[in-house]
């Protein structure tokens, strides 16, 4: 886990004056609103329906204890007693006073947490493998660089007003958990042949109106090229991004219109002209910040193995284990999944009690370390075997033990119409009745890993694209309909979704969904086929069929 | 407060204007974000100030036009005009302005507070300051 120095300490303080005086000023009426919209957007303040909101940022998605429990405290004080995980691995509060929210940046600037560039026309906050440091299948460890990343992205002087949003992702593994193929820029740490690390970059992935698979434009760069690298792709989309439609804003559009050749050249050009300035990373700078990250004090694999953990005669927990539990890459250490995938409440929600509970755990058995992942959940990522029984009966009393992981009922869902102004439809109620009609966690795990993916509008902040089923919320003559795709998927050869057919009206959606599981069932070739694997080898056509020849009613 | 003391030029030519005239020697030349840099390189020599111009709060594109310039050695004035706010100057200084006009109705008295607020300067940029690191 990276720890602020004092220039780090300094500037997230230095941040909050700047936006409380902003903030006064705006109050006042001294700045127009159209300004104060993009100076509180640059500080990860949206107004949404009901209040403004609040998106605080989860570098990477890594916590440490203390921070989680000052969350807690945040959404205590400040707001109605809860949080939500997004996407993007960053946390938001739905309800705190506009007057308030430089109290809340200074409370979490004391404990190293910020909202810098969580939205807004510039570098977002970089995200990445929820894995990383621990995966068992990990090349490198990724969050040294998407540290050196946040930093040199933090207040960037000539970023702050691009023509959108632009997201960096990095992974370390050879599966592909941070959805690379679908940020602006992705990054895949790669060696050469001579072992050097390096990075493999994307450019051009995003998901929203126009949904595109990234492309690479470098095979291999070396490492202290990073930032010089990234620089000159942000210079080139800063000045050659369209800036007449928002929706043709994205890099991804600039990419496509000039062909990646050309854009590739571009960047190669500038980035000629900078790579041997002083944007070269030192290796005393990779070894600063890399020792952040060493493995914290293991156990030995006598002392923390628990060989007999499959012999518990406990069967929810047998469940747990098998549904929750990822192997590590430390002997004796398993990596626990925690889904915030309450059938009561929307998909990412966590109250403060379980904020604090899970922060104890995480001191108790985790040293203290807790993720957030890209599919809205928090992960334990450094359980000894010994403790996992323990650990688990911890969990199940903070109601956070549902051993879902993987399955359908852990879906990623948007807010909807519920909370986001830009929201064509309501999402929660989707979710909620999915819940309550796919309850029976046999039938789940008979059903195998599916992703589903739920948005409330074409923006996609839900991923629909890349579910394997997807479900977009569109307005149809002032009804809420929903579009379904199928086949999607985010792992390492990402794909996007086909439509299936015409919209489904809203009660239809439960229905429809159970009408494509059992065509699912019905057609896949042994237990072993999964989902994914069946859409690919025979399409969508039996699902179409299938869907459009029973269900009764269905929207025009 | 520097930024402000640099006096306006007597006459400002417009970029285009200025092309059409084969581009003499002159005291200032104002582009538009569009402008093709390269091109514009290639005649820096001929004036003693540039003035880019924000049409928009939203537009970004001088900031990076700054830079490029200040990078190819360009030693005359960078001068800031059109939608200039005061809660922009702090990054505009960064980037290479050392001069700016500020539109109507903004306050430049606040100028000294605002720019002093963040003092922590991760990135290298035009200001003369390296990385962090370095
Ligand atoms: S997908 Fe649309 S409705 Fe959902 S959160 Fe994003 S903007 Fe809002």
């Amino acid at each position: 886990m990276y720890i602020y120095n004092e220039i780090d300490q300094q500037l997230v303080d230095e941040r909050v004056n700047q936006f409380r005086d902003q903030t006064q000023r705006f109050l006042k009426g001294e700045i127009a609103d159209d300004e104060y919209r993009m100076l509180r957007l640059m500080n990860g303040i949206y107004i949404q329906r009901h209040a403004p909101m609040l998106r605080v940022a989860v570098p990477y998605g890594q916590m440490t204890s203390v921070q989680l429990r000052a969350l807690a405290k945040v959404s205590r004080t400040y707001d109605k007693g809860y949080g939500h995980f997004t996407t993007r691995q960053n946390i938001q509060f739905n309800w705190p006073e506009l007057a308030q929210i430089p109290d809340i940046l200074a409370d979490l600037a004391q404990v190293q947490m910020h909202a810098i560039q969580t939205s807004g026309a510039c570098i977002r906050s970089v995200t990445s493998d929820p894995l990383a440091g621990v995966a068992a299948d990990e090349l490198a460890d990724s969050r040294p660089w998407c540290e050196i990343i946040r930093q040199w992205s933090s207040l960037h002087p000539e970023f702050a007003y691009l023509p959108r949003k632009f997201k960096i992702a990095v992974t370390g593994s050879k599966a592909d958990r941070a959805a690379v193929q679908v940020h602006d820029i992705g990054l895949r740490i790669v060696h050469n042949i001579q072992g050097e690390l390096g990075f493999e970059v994307l450019v051009g992935g995003g998901l929203g109106r126009t949904p595109i698979i990234g492309q690479v434009i470098r095979k291999y760069l070396p490492a202290k090229h990073l930032l010089s690298y990234l620089e000159a792709i942000l210079r080139i989309y800063n000045l050659h991004g369209r800036r007449d439609n928002k929706y043709k804003a994205r890099i991804k559009i600039l990419v496509k219109a000039m062909g990646v050749d050309a854009f590739a050249q571009l960047v190669e050009a500038e980035w000629q002209q900078i790579k041997d300035t002083d944007l070269q990373l030192p290796e005393a700078e990779i070894k600063r910040v890399s020792s952040h990250f060493a493995k914290p004090y293991y156990l030995s694999e006598q002392e923390a193995g628990f060989a007999q953990v499959n012999s518990i005669v406990d069967g929810d927990f047998q469940r747990w284990l098998t549904h929750n539990v990822l192997p590590h890459q430390q002997p004796g250490y398993r990596i626990v999944m925690v889904p915030l995938k309450n059938p009561l409440s929307p998909p990412g929600d966590i109250t403060h009690q379980q904020m604090d509970g899970l922060a104890d755990l995480a001191d108790q058995y985790s040293f203290g370390n807790v993720r957030s992942t890209h599919d809205q959940n928090l992960v334990l990522a450094y359980v000894a075997e010994k403790d996992l029984y323990e650990l688990w009966h911890g969990l199940a009393d903070l109601g956070l033990g549902r051993a879902n992981h993987g399955t359908l009922t852990d879906m990623i869902n948007c807010p909807g119409l519920d909370y986001c102004s830009l929201a064509n439809a309501e999402t929660l109620v989707l979710s909620e009745r999915i819940n309550e009609a796919f309850d029976d966690l046999d039938y789940l795990y008979d059903l195998g890993p599916i992703e589903l993916k739920i948005s409330g509008c074409i923006n996609a902040c839900g991923h629909h694209h890349i579910g394997h089923i997807g479900i977009l919320g569109v307005e149809k003559g002032g009804k809420q309909v929903y579009q379904f795709t199928l086949g999607g998927s985010d792992s390492e050869a990402a794909q996007l979704g086909k439509t299936l057919g015409r919209s489904i009206a809203q009660d239809q959606v439960v229905a429809t969904i159970t009408i494509i599981l059992n065509t699912y069932l019905a057609l896949r070739h042994g237990n072993d086929e999964t989902f994914a694997q069946v859409v690919q080898r025979i399409g969508l056509l039996p699902f179409k069929e299938a869907v459009y020849g029973t269900a009764q009613k269905t929207a025009a | 407060m520097e930024l402000l003391k640099k006096p306006q030029p007597s006459i400002v030519i417009d970029y285009d204007d200025w092309l059409a005239i084969d581009a003499p020697q002159v005291e200032a030349v104002k582009v538009i974000a569009s402008v093709d840099i390269a091109q514009l390189l290639n005649l820096i020599t001929r004036t003693d100030e540039i003035q880019i111009e924000f049409s928009a709060f939203a537009d970004g594109r001088g900031f990076s036009i700054a830079r490029i310039l200040r990078r190819a050695g360009y030693g005359g004035v960078i001068r800031a005009v059109g939608d200039v706010a005061v809660d922009r100057v702090a990054y505009m200084q960064r980037v290479g302005f050392d001069a700016i006009e500020l539109k109507d109705g903004e306050e430049a008295t606040l100028l000294p507070r605002l720019l002093g607020h963040v003092k922590v300067k991760y990135q290298l940029s035009s200001d003369g300051l390296g990385p962090v690191y370095a």
